[in-house]
């Protein structure tokens, strides 16, 4: 893609966020009182054997075992978590100008992760795998941050990102995501997300979906091994 | 978590009007998760104790016992505070709530809600009118305690982690995540910003006086600040961690630091000088509290445990945790009788399923994941975390072999039908399967993607089913190993799979939340069964193959119809997981093993509880029905606890009404519970039955393997807990603790409170030298003031622990144990003597109750005992009674008597008698030489009653005792031990175990049979023969050349069973019963 193109997206979609307060409007996530850890075939609530270092620790783990790989999201369940081969992509209503449309998630790219100890967080930046009707957006590379704020509470946020369909339609896109479940084994996170997308493309919607990472932890590996000795957290 | 007895004394509500009067039993189970706060009453009384588990637990502060449960939160609590009347609670939590409680019935007052986000702290102004908030949202928030209504929100500039008000009630401080603390008027001004730390605030204490405040933060440090002016004053390093919590004790001399580093320092106020370190916490001290009189501190930790420690001293006094010891796997022998479990504590254990006695706990080395029963019922299999298969004699308690070839941890065995092969599923993604006799692998099964989670063989033995972390199950080629077919549609991991009887079935359940049943043969899913609302852990289809049961992490067993898919019934279960669920082989009961320890038994036809199996730490355990009515391990019974309104006491405080074996095993038998004692009027009606399950429940078949129930029981009614009143409280004053002579007094007071006084019992080292009958007080229309006792006590060299109980004036319920020791600095000139009454009576009054061997066992053990005891002791006294003179009720009783004199505290004492035993209108009875007509009325009247052996022996001054009874229940008696077993109530065993806690001795009997007793084995009595060869050495387990009286026991338990069935072709089971002080009763090297 052309500097120019890029810029001129950045500048549009600068202008639009301006306009929007920097928050596109997402709605109120379903609330998550319990994560669900997987780990050495063991699986459980995470706050009734794992401390918040071990949670922070596996989940830096697992996004830096899949640092620069893509992931799939699969729509799915609370109660079967499952990321088949043919699990949908997460998706909701998108207005684009006058016509009415899917927008689609269909994964994404984790890179340059890092470790935050005092803010509890897994550092990265994001770039999305997005559709809009069928055909991909572009997406600028976005920050984006897991917190761990205790062992049943982890949050996935991208800051605002911008995307374009077709040279035409510029948004810009918000998301979190409230993990309820983190599974080593299968290398997978999941837990209920909001998004919402504002400027020549408007809409919102949330869902229950699953990141399936291609690098899971290995039965020779320990991923929950806490490196952080004095900086526990609650 | 607790079991509360549904169908327990409905009946109750006539005696309280109140139906808060229920009594409820319920184990303590602790928190299961990491506790995050904790919290003393104003009065001392209750400690509060909030965790990850969202739940608050209130304790009693003396006793450590758990009181209340208080459900509510929707995720973790992390903060809680007393209201300084002691009348309510708060709470923080993780779910952004606050919520108000009221203490005295544990219910939920209101839920204070405004915060955006995690709450991490809540904080009682001292009048109690208003309470502060912090959390995540960056807000204080202070709230009208009467309304609940939001008085004001103050911006804080970062998340707020900690709150605490002056002593005035005037300021509020807060601790930060920017490095400060902050201090606050109420108006919302902040006065003054405490900078200095290095790292995020976490906690934050005012001085009783309010002129220093103390902060506690991530840079490890705890610092002191003047609370006026803001200026630090000290720094008090020490702890290698994150410092979480800090309290000052009321004196304001004393501070108490908590730290990530899993210990709480003792720090000098004044000087900052670190006076203690307080470790035994595994994990991260979350939370402190000082008792309001200063003399205790409680600490919280991740470690799932409070702990109290006194002050200054810093000695750790006892935890507040639960003490079971959760079911990971189960298994159920082929005929029924016996039931094992692999438990979280590392060990195995095995019940009987008749009796719902804890047989035997197999020690392991890993936590036990799988476990399986051979078809034979002789071998176990065991398996967990260490990769290798253990195969246990069941009968020995030995382990057999050990099967290594596994990589990884073993989730899952199987025996073949036939019993020849054992399939084993692991972490290492294999199945293996091994020659059951030999131990030699066979075959390894490869084809899994993730590990292999569970095995099941197909009635034929001819196909094997896997069920796997990679979401599939696969069949299998049992005999070539081959992979037959792949079984996908779970959508996440397979926990457990089960043939159906005619092997035409395969159920399973998953992670996915659903239990699915396949047809075997084609792989084909028939049906997707839904209603679990958490992951399916273990399923099992009934013996007749119409009943699907399944469980799973959402506190349920679930039955379904196995050919419709229909949900047939929900049992609930209160514990945080149930791991596992078997039918028994006739199809009546169903089983299940939870995260509480407990196994569970129901009727399968109405749903209703029949037992439970509760296996502790260290070994204890408890079989109790839903009436109350147990049988217990000798400190099993003080892990279940009974609330009446507001009191609660232990099961063991009712075990002279409520230990009845007697009445556990009919209900394990299924026989209907037991009608109580009428009173006044009855409330309410009994709860209706549950719905049956008519269309699929198996017919009742008569099986061998369990005593026929019986139809309608003619139990003597049992009293009801509620019923009971309440037992006095005691306690041992002015009573030295050291002395130099070795007699002491020992003074009580004991106050009624309002069932009356009646006996007085004490305790010297576990054994009983005083029962004191003479009080039996009346009740008083109000409690009568204190009574003041003194008794005298001979003390033995060294420590003497003294333990004083009394009962309330029927005798029914005893007091919580007081305690005292005394050290006592003599001496001891002379070794100890052995003193023994050997009694053996072959002729009666009444000529058919005639023995032929019960005088020549007497002197068989008196010779045994003369020979094998003289290197042991400094004298051995042993005295013979064996004429029919001399065996009378009267003269059996003026030896005892004489020996009260004769026997010291440091002395052994032996009593042993070959008599005639029974059991009869719930009454043990000991036949004596001047017993002719057998009624009840003239055996209360002529032979030694149950109540009289136990006074005789429990005034005995020894700290030793041994009791060994070697009774035959021979004509009409036998035939009443029959009936008695089963219907009329107290049984030998029970009797004889309830004798034993009383006096605190030994007692190691057997009730032969007529054929026994007729025919003799090498001219004795069998049981006294396996006594005496034990004795002589055969006891001696450990090879140390003693024989100790649990060697001797053991070695008794272990022998006349077998003998019995090699002699007679039948087993006896000799019952035996520790208690008091173990020790070596004779010398065989």
């Amino acid at each position: 893609m052309h500097i120019w193109f890029r810029q001129m997206v950045k500048w549009t979609l600068l202008a639009a966020s301006a306009f929007v307060a920097g928050c596109a409007g997402l709605p109120e996530l379903d609330k998550v009182n319990e994560v669900y850890f997987c780990a050495a075939g063991r699986c459980g609530p995470a706050s009734q054997s794992r401390t918040a270092d071990e949670a922070l620790n596996a989940v830096h783990q697992l996004f830096k075992h899949n640092d620069g790989k893509d992931f799939k999201y699969c729509s799915t369940t609370p109660a079967e978590r499952s990321c088949a081969g043919d699990s949908p992509p997460w998706c909701h209503f998108v207005m684009g100008g006058p016509i009415p449309g899917a927008g689609c998630s269909t994964g994404g790219r984790f890179k340059a992760v890092g470790l935050d100890t005092a803010g509890r967080r897994v550092t990265t930046t994001f770039t999305e795998h997005s559709m809009w009707n069928g055909v991909p957006n572009v997406c600028q590379d976005g920050d984006s941050a897991v917190t761990v704020t205790s062992a049943d509470e982890v949050t996935v946020k991208h800051d605002n990102y911008y995307c374009n369909w077709m040279g035409i339609g510029n948004m810009a896109s918000t998301f979190v995501m409230a993990i309820d479940y983190i599974d080593l084994d299968k290398g997978r996170m999941g837990g209920y997300w909001a998004h919402a997308v504002v400027g020549t493309g408007g809409g919102r919607g949330t869902g229950y979906a699953i990141m399936q990472f291609p690098q899971a932890m290995k039965k020779d590996e320990n991923w929950l091994r806490t490196i952080l000795l004095d900086k526990k957290v609650r | 978590m607790r079991l509360v007895a549904s169908l327990l004394l409905w009946w109750s509500a006539a005696v309280a009007a109140a139906p808060a009067a229920r009594p409820e039993i319920f184990v303590q189970t602790g928190h299961g998760f990491g506790i995050h706060a904790v919290a003393y009453s104003a009065d001392g009384k209750l400690i509060a104790t909030a965790a990850a588990d969202k739940t608050i637990k209130l304790w009693d502060a003396a006793s450590g016992r758990e009181l209340k449960t208080l459900g509510g939160h929707a995720g973790a609590i992390l903060s809680v505070a007393f209201s300084p009347d002691g009348k309510q609670l708060a709470s923080a939590s993780r779910d952004k709530s606050v919520r108000l409680w009221d203490v005295a019935s544990g219910t939920e007052i209101r839920v204070l809600a405004g915060h955006t986000n995690v709450v991490f702290a809540v904080a009682f102004s001292p009048d109690g009118r208003t309470l502060a908030s912090g959390g995540y949202d960056q807000s204080l928030r202070l709230w009208s305690v009467a309304s609940g209504k939001e008085l004001r929100s103050i911006g804080h500039p970062t998340a707020v982690r900690a709150v605490a008000f002056s002593s005035d009630g005037q300021r509020l401080a807060s601790a930060g995540e920017d490095k400060a603390a902050r201090i606050w008027s109420i108006e919302g001004r902040e006065l003054v910003t405490l900078r200095g730390h290095t790292g995020a605030v976490l906690a934050v204490a005012y001085a009783p006086d309010g002129k220093t405040l103390a902060t506690g933060s991530e840079d490890k440090s705890v610092r002191l600040w003047d609370a006026a002016s803001g200026r630090e004053l000290r720094a008090l390093e020490g702890h290698n961690g994150v410092v979480t919590a800090v309290a000052f004790a009321p004196s304001n001399k004393l501070i108490a630091s908590g730290s990530h580093d899993d210990s709480v320092r003792l720090w000098d106020a004044a000087s900052g000088k670190e006076l203690k370190v307080l470790r035994g916490h595994q994990a991260d001290v979350t939370a402190l509290a000082f008792a309001p009189d200063g003399g205790k501190l409680v600490s919280a930790s991740l470690d799932h445990s409070a702990r109290l420690w006194s002050v200054p001293a810093g000695e750790a006094l006892f935890a507040l945790r639960g003490q079971a010891s959760g079911v990971n796997a189960l298994a159920i022998s082929s005929d029924g009788r016996q039931a094992a479990t692999g438990n979280a504590d590392r060990s195995m254990k095995l019940w009987d399923l008749v009796s719902g006695k804890q047989r035997r706990s197999f020690a392991e080395t890993v936590e036990v994941l799988a476990i399986a029963f051979a078809p034979d019922g002789k071998t176990l299999a065991a398996a967990g975390a260490d990769s290798a298969v253990r195969l246990w004699d069941v009968a020995g308690g030995k382990e057999l072999k050990v099967l290594h070839g596994h990589a990884r941890e073993v989730n899952a065995l199987a025996f073949s039908p036939d019993g020849k092969r054992l399939a084993s599923g692991s972490y290492d993604d294999s199945i293996k399967l091994w020659d059951a006799a030999s131990g030699k692998e066979l075959r390894s099964l490869r084809g899994h993607r993730d590990s292999v989670r569970s095995v099941a063989f197909a009635p034929d033995g001819k196909t094997l089913a896997s069920g796997s972390y990679d979401d599939t199950i696969k069949l299998w080629d049992a005999a070539g190993g081959m992979e037959l077919r792949t079984l996908a549609g779970h959508a996440n991991r397979v926990n457990a799979v089960a043939f159906s009887p005619d092997g035409k079935l395969l159920v399973s359940g998953a992670e996915d939340q659903s239990v699915r049943l396949w047809d075997a043969t084609s792989g084909r899913e028939q049906k997707v069964l839904r209603g679990h609302s958490g992951a399916v852990l273990a399923v099992a289809f009934s013996p007749d193959g119409r009943i699907v049961a399944s469980t799973g992490r959402d506190r349920s067993v679930r039955l379904w119809d196995a050919a419709g898919g229909k949900e047939l019934r929900v049992l609930e279960v209160p514990a945080g997981r149930v791991s596992s669920v078997a039918f028994t082989p006739d199809g009546r009961t169903l089983i299940a093993g939870a995260d509480d320890g407990a196994l569970r038994l129901w009727d399968v036809a109405s749903g209703r509880e029949r037992a439970s199996l509760y296996s502790f730490r260290e070994n204890e355990w408890i079989a109790i029905t839903p009436e109350g009515h147990h049988l217990s391990s000798e400190q099993g019974g003080r892990h279940l606890n009974v609330r009446i309104g507001e009191r609660v006491a232990s099961i063991e405080q009712y075990a002279e009404q409520f230990f009845r074996p007697d009445l556990v095993q009919l209900a394990l038998a299924g026989a209907p519970a037991p009608i109580p004692a009428p009173v006044t009027r009855p409330a309410e009606p009994p709860p209706k039955p549950a719905e049956a399950i008519p269309p699929t429940v198996p017919e009742a078949k008569p099986e061998a393997a369990t005593p026929p129930a019986p139809v309608a029981p003619v139990t003597p009614a049992p009293v009801a807990i509620a019923a009971i009143k309440p037992a006095p409280e005691v306690a041992i004053v002015d009573t030295p603790t050291r002395l130099t002579t070795d007699e002491a007094t020992v003074k009580l007071k004991v106050t009624d409170t309002g069932g009356g006084i009646g006996d007085v019992r004490l305790y010297l080292n576990g054994s009983a030298v005083v029962f004191d009958k003479t009080r039996n007080l009346q009740v008083a229309a109000r409690p009568a003031a204190a009574q003041a006792l003194s008794y005298k006590l001979r003390l033995v060299a060294g420590k003497n622990i003294v333990r004083a109980v009394a009962f309330n004036a029927d005798n029914s319920m005893q007091s919580a144990d007081a305690l005292h020791e005394i050290a006592v600095e003599i001496v001891v000139a002379k070794r100890p003597s052995l003193h023994a009454l050997v009694v053996g009576i072959n002729d009666y009054e009444n000529p058919k109750l005639k023995l032929s061997y019960a005088v020549a066992d007497a002197r068989l053990f008196a010779d045994t005992l003369r020979e094998k005891s003289a290197g042991l002791f400094g004298a051995v006294d042993v005295k013979l009674l064996l004429t029919r003179a001399d065996t009378t009720k009267a003269a059996i009783a003026q030896e005892l008597k004489a020996l009260r004199g004769r026997v010291g505290p440091e002395d052994l004492f032996v009593f042993y008698v070959a008599s005639h035993g029974t059991v009869d209108e719930g009454e043990y009875f000991l036949i004596t030489s001047n017993v002719g007509a057998t009624s009840t009325r003239r055996l209360r009247q002529d032979a030694l009653r149950q109540e009289e052996i136990k006074d005789l022996i429990a005034n005995v001054p020894s700290t030793k005792k041994l009791v060994v009874l070697d009774t035959c229940n021979a004509g009409k008696l036998g035939e009443a031990i029959q009936v008695a077993v089963l219907t009329r109530g107290l049984n030998e065993d029970a009797a004889l175990k309830l004798l034993s806690r009383a006096v605190g001795s030994t007692i190691i009997s057997a009730s032969s049979s007529v054929q026994e007793a007729l025919e003799g084995y090498r001219g004795h009595g069998l049981f006294t023969w396996a006594v005496a060869e034990g004795l002589k050495g055969k006891a001696d387990m450990n090879r140390d050349g003693f024989v100790k009286t649990s060697e001797l026991a053991d070695y008794v338990e272990e022998e006349v069973p077998a003998l019995a069935e090699k002699v007679f072709k039948h087993k006896q089971f000799p019952n035996t019963s520790l208690s008091g002080t173990i020790f070596p009763v004779s010398k065989v090297r």
